[in-house]
């Protein structure tokens, strides 16, 4: 990840992302050639098996599975040359918690997963299957795309806090609305030991103990366009409440005005000075999570000598959120106009004009279909974020009043309840 | 080279601290040895034959003509680079051994008291190339073998860097370690840690070693019932859980019946337990220190499990999925869930670590203080993991289950009873039919780390290959 800097008694590089449980993962890798139809294939079929399975694990929040057409990885410039390229890509990313690292060891040995994983990755070239493992994670991180901005609206939650606040959330409302007004200590008891496993500690990483910072491997690859195609939204009404974006946005190749550095130069500094505590889509409240990186000539196929280059770089824009795109992207827009330009003008044929619908056709321009999405829940930022106060004030309420007198306690449970209506959302 | 079923293990290669000296040998020392930098030849040749002259015990050894006496030697990346091992041959050395255990602290929750900062020069710098354990029945044996020790590497190009002392002991019947409850005390003859549990019960099991106790030690499936592990979990140069062989040095001659040794000698705050459990019992009607105290730990202090159906060590947690009964943030649950994470064990298995621990210090009694006995030194536990890959095994128990509750569904609560939780620390004990629902909070830290490293503990002849030198790059590969 990127602004790093040193613990000084050990030498271990810390992020400021170190603190997010989610961790974001993007890898492209090139399709073996005339096996495009079958990667595709292989994200229609048999997809609800694998999901589930996904789904089971519990560390993943969202992911995708795309495939990118050799002819959408082409530069806006009319008068660029066009880039010969051999490979269509094919995309996975995800936003996940904990250690892929520590975690796909065992993992990869499930075998519904380790089908899984051939299954996905087998047109890909080059693709040693999910063992041995030492080979799986060097294929993985050797086309992993860095990432240089990462937002997350819930930083403290893993999957599985998020699944215990919802729990323990609905289990209240139940509880509420079945006793009204007269709750007697017995049956509070009950409720509190049913949602006492949910009662964790929900919190952002301290100081990074007890989670890896995955080591790095720097790769690049290279992609972009096409609207987001209603069509597999609709395929998939199970989880149909949250929509998301992929972009790939063409950078120039040189500045107007003569300086030294390259465009994605600039743009990869801006970025990545963006502290995650000024992230613009923190005022974007529909956004889950979201990231910016930039993709760089695509890594050579592994036994493919030739491999592709491409000699522009892309700006991927990826990011999930609840509703409408054009709500999101105007909201991006009106909250950080600034920002958005000095992100986007580093792009090819970015408007000059300020405006929001100009940056709402351009983003548009640059999405690329998504042919398998995936997400953990179906719940809006807002659900979650209000699941995870509950449970916060849930947990500071019995350590309060747990050893209170009983029918003090009741009381005061149901002062809490009549107030976590009101908790503010953000 | 890799290990099939039914083919007899070569016990006699494998150092017998696999084996474990258990209650028998229960006089204990470790010597903590440096090598002296850039030694030419001559220099080099007489520290090897220092070492060569300490005879090691094997495995075989300790089950057949039990010996008085046993001698274990380990290393650590510096103390091999110091005895001139080819670069070639210490590249293959996994990058987490060769870092070193103080360089992992944030990761491993080596923090706030913990921290390195606090540890002795020795073991924050991995000063620790070479360590020496002796394991004896008696005083007398260990004396005799400490003098033979001193002989050994007194050569002026050994440093003895320091010792510590380690002794287990039992419960007596005039011994009391209880906070509140005096019934709630070890059998007779338990061999204790100093919060007065018995200790090291729960051990994995693995093929071509002890199975005698495959029941609640091996791997569980439905299929097929408890099975032992495979070999390659614990041992290097054998097929792993997922039949692959552990990231491990080259050539397999060194390799080979092998295991990393992770040491950490850890504290154990007798005072700050006792008297941080006896506060929180007071607030709660009808529960005792003692009772809170098994429910931290999941077992009770003479090792049953708190369902009292289950046998001392063959459960799996099945009929308790939302830790009613064993709180899921307990200890033992967070160290090996057994089949808390579902009923495909595949990330257990993957995970499980042989223990070695041994107690040093003087257990304290009820009503007396720390300080009154052991004086500044303290007590606790020489912690010892014995596994064949540190990262994937005694890291990610350490990182992901004792320091982080994600797993097990606990959010950020670490291990109550030995996680960092400096102060901070919350354990929530789910209620049941005969308790109502406790949560701890300000967890202080019951134990903390003054220090360790990880070390390879090699085969008896691997041992002798690296002492005495000569393998040279083109070995690799054989």
């Amino acid at each position: 990840m990127s602004a790093s800097r040193m613990n000084p008694l050990v030498d271990i590089e810390v992020s400021p992302y170190d603190a997010y449980k989610s961790r974001p993962l993007v890898v492209i890798t090139p399709i073996k050639r005339r096996r495009t139809w079958a990667a595709r294939l292989m994200l229609l079929i048999d997809t609800t098996s694998r999901l589930d399975m996904v789904h089971k694990l519990a560390f993943i929040h969202f992911a995708r599975w795309q495939v990118i057409l050799r002819g959408s990885l082409q530069p806006f410039d009319g008068d660029a040359t066009r880039e010969r390229l051999r490979h269509d890509y094919f995309m996975f990313s995800t936003n996940y918690n904990g250690s892929w690292d520590q975690y796909i060891d065992a993992f990869s040995f499930v075998p519904t997963v380790a089908r899984g994983l051939n299954h996905l990755w087998m047109t890909s070239q080059g693709f040693p299957g999910p063992s041995p493992l030492a080979q799986f994670k060097d294929y993985i991180h050797y086309h992993e795309v860095d990432v240089d901005h990462y937002y997350d609206a819930y930083p403290e939650a893993s999957v599985r806090d998020i699944s215990a606040a919802s729990d323990l959330y609905a289990r209240i409302d139940e509880f509420c609305s079945r006793h009204q007004s007269n709750v007697n200590a017995q049956e509070l008891e009950a409720l509190i030991s049913s949602i006492a496993q949910a009662l964790g500690s929900i919190q952002a990483h301290a100081s990074g103990p007890g989670v890896r910072f995955e080591k790095h491997v720097s790769s690049p690859d290279g992609t972009h366009l096409r609207r987001v195609s209603p069509r597999f939204l609709q395929k998939r009404p199970k989880r149909s409440r949250y929509n998301y974006l992929t972009a790939l946005c063409p950078i120039k190749q040189t500045l107007d005005d003569g300086t030294d550095h390259g465009p994605w130069f600039i743009l990869t500094e801006r970025l990545r000075s963006i502290a995650p505590a000024d992230s613009p889509f923190r005022d974007c409240p529909m956004v889950h999570m979201a990231r910016l990186q930039i993709y760089h000539d695509p890594t050579p196929a592994l036994g493919d000598q030739q491999g592709d280059q491409f000699h522009g770089k892309f700006l991927l824009f990826i990011a999930e959120f609840d509703g409408d795109l054009g709500d999101f992207l105007d909201r991006l827009y009106c909250v950080a106009p600034d920002l958005v330009h000095d992100i986007w003008s580093c792009c090819q044929q970015f408007p000059e004009d300020r405006d929001r619908v100009f940056f709402r056709r351009y983003i548009e321009r640059c999405s690329l279909p998504v042919q398998l999405p995936y997400a953990a829940f179906d719940l809006t930022v807002e659900e979650i974020v209000h699941a995870l106060a509950v449970q916060r004030e849930m947990r500071e309420w019995l350590i309060a009043w747990q050893d209170g007198e009983p029918r003090a306690k009741v009381d005061s449970f149901q002062e809490l309840t009549k107030s976590l209506g009101r908790l503010s959302v953000r | 080279m890799s290990f099939e079923v039914g083919q007899p293990m070569d016990l006699d290669d494998v150092q017998a601290l696999v084996k474990g000296f258990g209650r028998t040998w229960c006089w204990c020392r470790f010597y903590y040895l440096g090598i002296a930098p850039d030694l030419d030849a001559r220099a080099l040749s007489t520290v090897r034959s220092s070492l060569k002259s300490l005879v090691l015990t094997s495995y075989a050894e300790l089950c057949g003509r039990s010996p008085g006496l046993a001698c274990n030697m380990a290393f650590g990346y510096e103390g091999l680079r110091r005895l001139n091992l080819p670069l070639e041959v210490l590249e293959t050395f996994p990058p987490e051994f060769r870092a070193g255990m103080a360089s992992q602290a944030v990761r491993n929750g080596d923090t706030g008291l913990s921290s390195p900062l606090n540890w002795p020069e020795y073991w924050r710098t991995s000063s620790v190339h070479v360590i020496v354990a002796l394991y004896a029945k008696t005083e007398q044996e260990l004396y005799r073998g400490d003098l033979k020790v001193r002989s050994a590497i007194d050569d002026g190009r050994i440093e003895l860097v320091d010792t510590q002392d380690a002794r287990r002991f039992l419960q007596t019947e005039g011994l009391a370690l209880h906070i509140e409850n005096p019934a709630s005390r070890a059998n007779d003859g338990a061999v204790l840690e100093h919060f007065g549990f018995r200790d090291g019960l729960s051990q994995p099991v693995y093929q071509g070693l002890d199975t005698s106790e495959v029941r609640g030690g091996g791997k569980f499936s439905l299929a097929r019932g408890w099975q032992p592990l495979a070999t390659g979990e614990l041992l290097l140069g054998y097929l792993d859980e997922a039949g692959e062989l552990a990231m491990q040095p080259r050539p397999a001659s060194i390799a080979r019946n092998g295991t990393f040794m992770v040491i950490r000698k850890l504290r154990q705050n007798v005072d700050v337990f006792r008297d941080y459990l006896s506060q929180r019992a007071a607030r709660i009607p009808g529960t005792d220190a003692d009772l809170l105290a098994t429910l931290l730990v999941g077992r009770h202090r003479d090792g049953s499990p708190l369902d009292d159906e289950s046998l001392i060590n063959d459960f799996t947690f099945v009929a308790d999925p939302a830790g009613n009964e064993c709180p899921l943030g307990s200890h033992i649950r967070r160290a090996n869930p057994r089949m808390s994470l579902g009923e495909d064990t595949l990330l257990v298995n993957r995970h499980r670590i042989l223990r070695r621990a041994i107690t040093y210090g003087e257990p304290v009694p009820h009503g007396r203080s720390e300080a009154e006995v052991n004086g500044a030194e303290g007590q606790g536990l020489m912690f010892i993991a014995l596994n064949a890959c540190i990262e994937r095994q005694f890291e990610f128990v350490q990182q992901q289950w004792i320091n982080y509750g994600n797993d097990l569904g606990q959010g950020n609560d670490r291990d109550p009873l030995v996680g960092a939780n400096g102060g901070q620390g919350q354990f929530v004990m789910p209620g049941n039919a005969e308790r109502r629902t406790i949560l701890c909070s300000g967890l202080p830290d019951f134990v903390t780390t003054d220090g360790g490293d990880y070390f390879f503990l090699p085969g008896i002849s691997a041992c002798d290959r690296l002492i005495s030198g000569g393998l040279r790059s083109r070995d690799i590969g054989k």
